[in-house]
Order: structure tokens, then C-alpha cells, then sequence
């Protein structure tokens, strides 16, 4: 039976390719913070507000960027009924390639267990405290398979062997006003602690989400605004033309989209 | 002839999708009444009708979209219950099976008895039927339908009891519309032509028909050999307390079940585990078998002990261990190479499939499920969650969606609104009015017991859904909040109360 024993060889050598991989890719702009992308087989807390955009992001990444071949990964998501799946999909996750386990329930060791083997990047929310046998299987699980365990919720804290811990400050939502406009973006700065960013951890600036629902880095030299010059008083507006010459030599005029607001 | 009894449950689509057969309901594809209960037979609604006249004869027609996968397993429990009275259970479709009625029939009695028996034990499983004993599962299956829940058709009696029948119930509407406009309105008339004439003019198809109206077999019975059973069987002598031994029982009968299926040039769609425990209790699933190693199949195993086991540790489960293991390939095919995709195209992959099953052998088929993403206003109404190994809806409606929220999508999107308080600088809550004016500029946004400042608020955005259907007609603003911890919400008032819908987190 030659075909079968060929496909337990495949089968068994199978976990080896896993460990080939150097790293689990992220989003670009998450690179400034996580250089290189995620440690294979490590464990990442999420705390605060923003976790669940943090947590869309990281999956996001896999999904475009991960998989054995870079063509795109899986994301396994237990215990978080309320994932936001249009919004991972804003910022590139391919909604086909996530797994979602909404009500684990006290089988949730089991369920981390059978994702660890096959996706790149575990989201759990635990609904309970954390067991140590149960830390101590998944994390070894973890890092046999290379998949990354990205912990959020309540007890995100309670899992020692957490080596990096990402969180959202300095939040700023812009389009909203008194009564008028919508939520278009927000500029975050996502800090990275812990043993995998060392020191005083890795800042980065960026628009999580951006207008479009994607993760941008956030430029930091704006281009400057300038004073309109009043309208020449000659003649009518062309259909469809500017109605603000510019005068010959003045600097262009930097448009601000409107998506983006005026800070 | 083979005595057959067909149990038919009447207009399974829609018990299927959980409505009562004394309320009106349709199961509609398309636009077009697909299956329909008594109660809407009675108001004029009928198969194939389009939902548009179905709804105009009956205004208060409860209209569901038809779940076939649905119908498949729910039947599986009407089956089972079956299964329990005599194991060679057929499932012709979904609301349909047929068991051979011979040997049951001695053993109970009677084929009458055995049929009164069987319609019983399917209405105590909680569904209406009929049941049918007749030579041949065409008969059977008309005899079902018959009278007031079906009739046991006396041997040899089969042409005689469908020769009233008009020709439809052949199921073949070109034949059945010429053979009328020949003046052959029955199946006894029909059956009345001679068999050689009427091969010559309606060819095989034709002839086939003649057979069913003769209340014969469909075709000539060909005896053929005998499949040989390659399902193999281990025994555990002292019972196996252990999964381990188990399992590595099972490697070994799975090489055992291959090596039988290569010699026959074989292969299987499916795989039958069963254990046997020391207490007389039988484990059995079925698992999909594309092709699946001695390995994968002893990984199975393991799963299927593993989710059994916290019933075993339930109060006076006594499992005692397994006895017996046996693996029976089901559905046996000629092997004919399996071909993998080249590239492109999101795959399960082995790994993938593997980890699936087995999250759902733990939490059952609705654990795990991928989203698919779908037109709709709220961000809640934009996904829908299929269970892995289901195909995907189709038939969405698509947009535009007028009315609905834009920008980025929210990060967390509650499956149960939370309850929320928005109230004005003076603490009075705030109002929307009928025609969407805000009493008040909120001032403090109350969530989970934490209050905090509102920095930045819009609305009312108004939805005014399915206001034709009082049941499930909802009118509701929605409200887009920000706070001055840096949070931001989506906000629906309904009915004077506030809820978050929706968190940009």
C-alpha cells in the first residue's frame, strides 16, 4: 500500500514545515512596532480599549500575509461571538480563511488545542481564569506548531509566559462633531511591552481604523494649509473649473480629503 | 416482490424549518413556494405557486427560505427513532424512507401492526406521517399517502390499488401530458397497453413507467453477487479502559480495511466507526473518508471516544470500557485517484478539515462555522456564520442598502445588545421623536454601569424595517457616540430604549 504509507509520511513530517517559519507576518503598518512580525509559537496579550481592533489586525495580517507560502493564513477565533468580521475584512482579512468558535464553553482547552495544530494565529477570549495544566498544554501546543496565541478579555492577564503585550494610547476618533458627521478614522499609538520589545517597548503611530477601514501609518509632516487667495473678480466660472485660480508662483494647494477631517 | 414499507412525513421542507403544520408556512427558492403546510394547502397555496400569489391568497403566510441541510439532519432523528425497531433503514430523501417489511413484519406481527407501529414511533419522535406496506417502493410510497395515514396494499394487490391514480403521480409530465391527449387518463389504463407496444413508443424511459404502473419492479431484478464486507472488526479481551489501546487497535484494523479496499480496486466516501462498550452501549458516527490514512482514521477514533467521554462521566453512565471496534466503509466506489488543486482558490485544507471535525465532534455540528459576509443595514444583519462543511447561503438579497451605516466597520458587534443609558445635561433621557428629532444633545453615555462624557455624537440615523410584516417589523434610530475615554459606540434607540449595537473598540 504504497499511496497510504506516503501519506502518513506527509502527515508526519507535516508539523516539521511549520517550524521552518521564521515569523508570522503582520500588517506593514504594524512593522514599526512588531518588527518582522510575530514570534512563531509565543503568546501576546491584548489589553484595554482597542484590544478587539488590535486583535482584527493581528488576524487581518495572517490572513493576508501568513499561510506556508505567503498567499494568505488561518485564523482561529474562540470565544469572541462579537469578532467583528466586516471590520477584519476592512483591513484585508479574507472572511473564508477564519475560524470561529463562539461558544467554546468549558471545552475551550480542547478547542485552543485542535486550532493550535492547524491555524497560524489563535484570538481567545478564556471564559474563565486560566488552569495552569491548560496554560501549560496550549503554550507547549503553541510552540510545537508555530501558531501564535493572541489573548484577550478578562483574564488576558492571567497567562503567565506572556511575552508581548500590545495597547492602544492616545486615542483621537475623527468626522465626529456636535450632532453632524460620522466616525471616519482613528489615529492610534500602539505600544508594544514585554520581554519581546525590550526596554521602555516599541511605539507606533498609525490610523486604526483608517477612512477606509484599512491600517495605515500615520504621516507624520501633514502638509501645511494655506490661505486661499480670494477670487479673481473677472468674468464667471468655468463649468467644471476651478473656482479658485491659483496664482502663477504660489505654492499648490494642499487638499485635505474630507474623509480625514481638519485636526 | 419485495414487501416494502415507506414512511412519508408530509411537507418535510417546512417541518424542517420549525413551522407547525396547524399554521399557514411555505418554504419558498427562488420566489416560488417550494413545500407548503395543510393549514396554507387549505388557503389556496400550492407548490410552484410564486410567493407574490401564495401571499395574496393567504395574507398571513409564514414564508421561510428552504434549508435542505436542515431537512437532512433533523429527518436523521426521525430515522433513528426507525432504526430502533429494525436497522435496515433506507432514507430515500429527506421526509422519505424505506425499510424492507418482511422479516420486521414477523417479528411483529404483522404488516399491519408493523406499519401502525413504525407511524407511531415517528409521531411519539415528534413528527406527523403516514405509513405505507405495498409491493415496491413506488406502491409503498403512494400507499403512505393514501387514506387517513397510509394502508398496508395486500401482496400481489399493487396493480390493482394504483390503477385509479391519474398519471402525474409517475412524475413524468412529458409522458403523462401525451398519454392524456391520448385518451389514457389513468395508470390502469395505461398499465392496460401491452407492454411490447409500449417499449417501441416511449423507449426505455417509457417502459420503466409501464413497470411502475404494473406495480411492478422499475427494472427486472438482477441478481448480482453479493458486495463482499470489508468492514473489520476487532475485539478487546479484557475490555480497553484506555483510549490508547483503542486507538492503536484501530491503526491497525484501519490497514487492514485498506488493504481490503485496494484489492477490490476500491475506495470509500465514508466511514462507519463503532465501539462496542462493556455495558452494551454502541458508539457509532459516521466520518468523512476522502482518501483519509491508517493514521488520520485511528485519529478519528480518538476523537470520537474523546467526545463521549464527559457523558461516560456523567452520574450512572457505567462504560466499563470497549469491548469491541469496527469500521465500516459506507458508500464504496470504484477508486479512481484523487486529484488536489493545483493553486488558486481559498482549499480546507487536510490540516484545517482535521482540526474542524474535531471541534465539532466536541461542541457538534453549529461549533465552528466561517462568516460569510452579506448585504444588510446594521453590522450585525452583514455576516452569517456557517458552520464548517456547510455550503454557503445563496439567494442573499443584495443591495443597495439604503439607510445603512458607513465608514469603517465596528470592531466588536454584539450578538445580544447590551443595554445602554444616554441622557442630556439636565439627566433627562434623551428622546427621538416620530419624526426623528432629538430632545436634547446627549451630555453622558452610561455603559455597563460606567458613565462618561459624550465628545462627538450624529443621528438619528433612521431604519424602518420590514414595516409590511408585524412580526417581524422593526423601527429603530441609530446613534454613533463618542467619549471622552476614547471610545466610540453605535447606538440604536427602540421603542424609547438604548442599546449598544455596536463597539468601535
Amino acid at each position: 500500500m504504497p499511496e497510504a504509507a506516503l501519506r502518513d509520511l506527509v502527515l508526519d513530517t507535516a508539523p516539521g514545515d511549520t517550524t521552518l517559519r521564521d515569523t508570522v507576518p503582520v500588517l506593514p503598518a504594524l512593522h514599526p512596532v512588531l518588527p518582522g512580525g510575530l514570534r512563531p509559537g509565543s503568546v501576546v496579550g491584548l489589553d484595554g480599549l482597542g484590544a478587539a481592533s488590535l486583535g482584527l489586525a493581528l488576524a487581518a495580517g495572517v490572513s493576508v500575509h501568513g499561510g506556508e507560502d505567503g498567499t494568505g493564513g488561518w485564523c482561529g477565533v474562540v470565544g469572541l461571538p462579537g469578532f467583528g468580521v466586516a471590520a477584519a475584512a476592512g483591513m484585508g482579512a479574507a472572511p473564508e480563511r477564519l475560524l470561529l468558535v463562539d461558544e467554546p464553553g468549558d471545552r475551550w482547552p480542547d478547542v485552543v488545542a485542535a486550532l493550535c495544530e492547524a491555524v497560524d494565529l489563535v484570538l481567545l477570549c478564556p471564559p474563565e481564569r486560566p488552569g495552569a495544566a491548560a496554560v501549560r498544554r496550549l503554550s507547549a501546543l503553541a510552540r510545537k506548531h508555530g501558531c501564535v496565541l493572541t489573548l484577550t478579555g478578562a483574564f488576558a492577564r492571567n497567562w503567565p509566559g506572556t511575552r508581548l503585550r500590545l495597547r492602544l494610547d492616545d486615542v483621537a476618533w475623527d468626522g465626529l462633531a456636535d450632532g453632524h458627521g460620522r466616525l471616519t478614522g482613528r489615529r492610534v499609538q500602539i505600544v508594544a511591552e514585554g520581554r519581546d520589545a525590550p526596554g521602555p517597548g516599541r511605539r507606533a503611530r498609525v490610523w486604526l481604523p483608517a477612512p477606509d477601514g484599512t491600517v495605515k501609518p500615520v504621516e507624520t509632516a501633514r502638509p501645511p494649509l494655506e490661505l486661499v487667495p480670494e477670487p479673481p473678480a473677472d468674468g464667471p466660472v468655468a463649468d467644471g473649473g476651478p473656482v479658485h485660480r491659483r496664482p502663477s508662483g504660489a505654492l499648490p494647494h494642499a487638499g485635505v480629503p474630507v474623509e480625514e477631517g481638519i485636526a | 416482490m419485495t414487501r416494502v414499507l415507506v414512511v412519508w412525513c408530509p411537507d418535510w421542507p417546512v417541518t424542517a424549518v420549525g413551522v407547525d403544520a396547524s399554521t399557514a408556512g411555505a418554504v419558498v427558492v427562488q420566489g416560488q413556494v417550494a413545500a407548503c403546510t395543510a393549514a396554507a394547502r387549505a388557503e389556496g397555496v400550492r407548490r410552484g405557486q410564486r410567493l407574490r400569489d401564495a401571499q395574496r391568497r393567504c395574507p398571513r403566510l409564514v414564508v421561510r427560505d428552504r434549508d435542505v441541510d436542515a431537512e437532512g439532519r433533523l429527518f436523521e432523528t426521525a430515522v433513528e427513532a426507525i432504526a430502533e425497531l429494525t436497522p435496515r433503514v433506507e432514507v430515500v430523501r429527506p421526509g422519505l424512507c424505506a425499510l424492507p417489511a418482511r422479516g420486521p413484519a414477523r417479528f411483529y406481527g404483522g404488516e399491519e401492526a408493523l406499519r401502525v407501529l413504525v407511524q407511531d414511533t415517528v409521531v411519539e419522535a415528534g413528527y406527523d406521517c403516514g405509513s405505507g406496506v405495498a409491493d415496491g417502493l413506488f406502491a409503498a410510497e403512494l400507499a403512505a399517502r393514501a387514506g387517513e395515514g397510509g394502508l398496508v396494499v395486500p401482496e400481489g394487490g399493487a396493480a390493482a390499488f394504483l390503477a385509479p391514480y391519474p398519471l402525474p403521480v409517475l412524475d413524468r409530465p412529458e409522458l403523462a401530458d401525451l398519454l392524456r391527449r391520448l385518451g389514457v387518463k389513468t395508470l390502469g389504463d395505461f398499465a392496460a397497453l401491452p407492454s411490447g407496444h409500449v417499449a417501441a413508443r416511449f423507449g426505455t424511459d417509457g417502459a420503466l413507467a409501464h413497470r411502475l404502473a404494473r406495480g411492478e419492479e422499475p427494472r427486472p431484478l438482477a441478481p448480482a453477487k453479493a458486495a463482499a464486507d470489508l468492514s473489520v472488526r476487532a475485539a478487546f479481551d479484557p475490555p480497553a479502559e484506555q483510549a490508547e489501546r483503542v486507538v492503536f487497535g484501530a491503526k491497525r484494523l484501519a490497514a487492514e480495511l485498506h488493504e481490503g479496499l485496494a484489492a477490490g480496486g476500491l475506495a470509500c466516501v465514508r466511514l462507519e466507526v463503532a465501539a462496542g462498550f462493556a455495558d452494551g452501549h454502541v458508539l457509532r458516527r459516521l466520518w468523512r473518508h476522502d482518501g483519509l490514512s491508517a493514521l488520520a482514521v485511528a485519529e478519528r477514533v480518538r476523537w470520537q471516544l474523546s467526545a463521549w467521554q464527559p457523558q461516560g462521566a456523567q452520574a450512572d453512565a457505567v462504560w466499563g470500557g470497549v469491548t469491541w471496534l469496527e469500521l465500516a466503509p459506507d458508500q464504496i466506489v470504484p477508486d479512481e485517484g484523487r486529484q488536489e488543486g493545483l493553486w488558486g482558490r481559498t482549499t480546507v485544507t487536510d490540516r484545517i478539515a482535521r482540526a474542524a471535525d474535531r471541534i465539532q465532534a466536541l461542541l457538534g455540528h453549529q461549533g465552528i462555522s466561517r462568516p460569510v459576509l452579506v448585504g444588510g443595514r446594521g453590522p450585525g444583519e452583514r455576516v452569517v456564520r456557517v458552520p464548517v462543511g456547510d455550503l454557503a447561503p445563496s439567494g442573499l438579497p443584495e443591495g443597495p442598502w439604503p439607510g445603512r451605516v458607513t465608514g469603517p466597520a465596528p470592531a466588536v458587534v454584539s450578538a445580544e445588545p447590551s443595554h445602554a443609558e444616554l441622557v442630556d445635561a439636565s439627566g433627562d433621557a434623551v428622546v427621538v421623536s416620530a419624526r426623528c428629532e432629538v430632545s436634547a444633545p446627549p451630555a453622558v453615555l452610561t455603559v455597563r454601569g460606567r458613565p462618561a462624557a459624550v465628545t462627538g455624537w450624529t443621528g438619528p440615523w433612521p431604519a424602518d424595517e420590514r414595516w409590511w410584516d408585524p412580526d417581524r417589523s422593526r423601527r429603530r434610530a441609530r446613534f454613533q457616540v463618542a467619549t471622552d475615554d476614547g471610545a466610540a459606540y453605535l447606538l440604536t434607540v427602540e421603542g424609547g430604549r438604548w442599546h449598544v449595537e455596536a463597539v468601535y473598540d
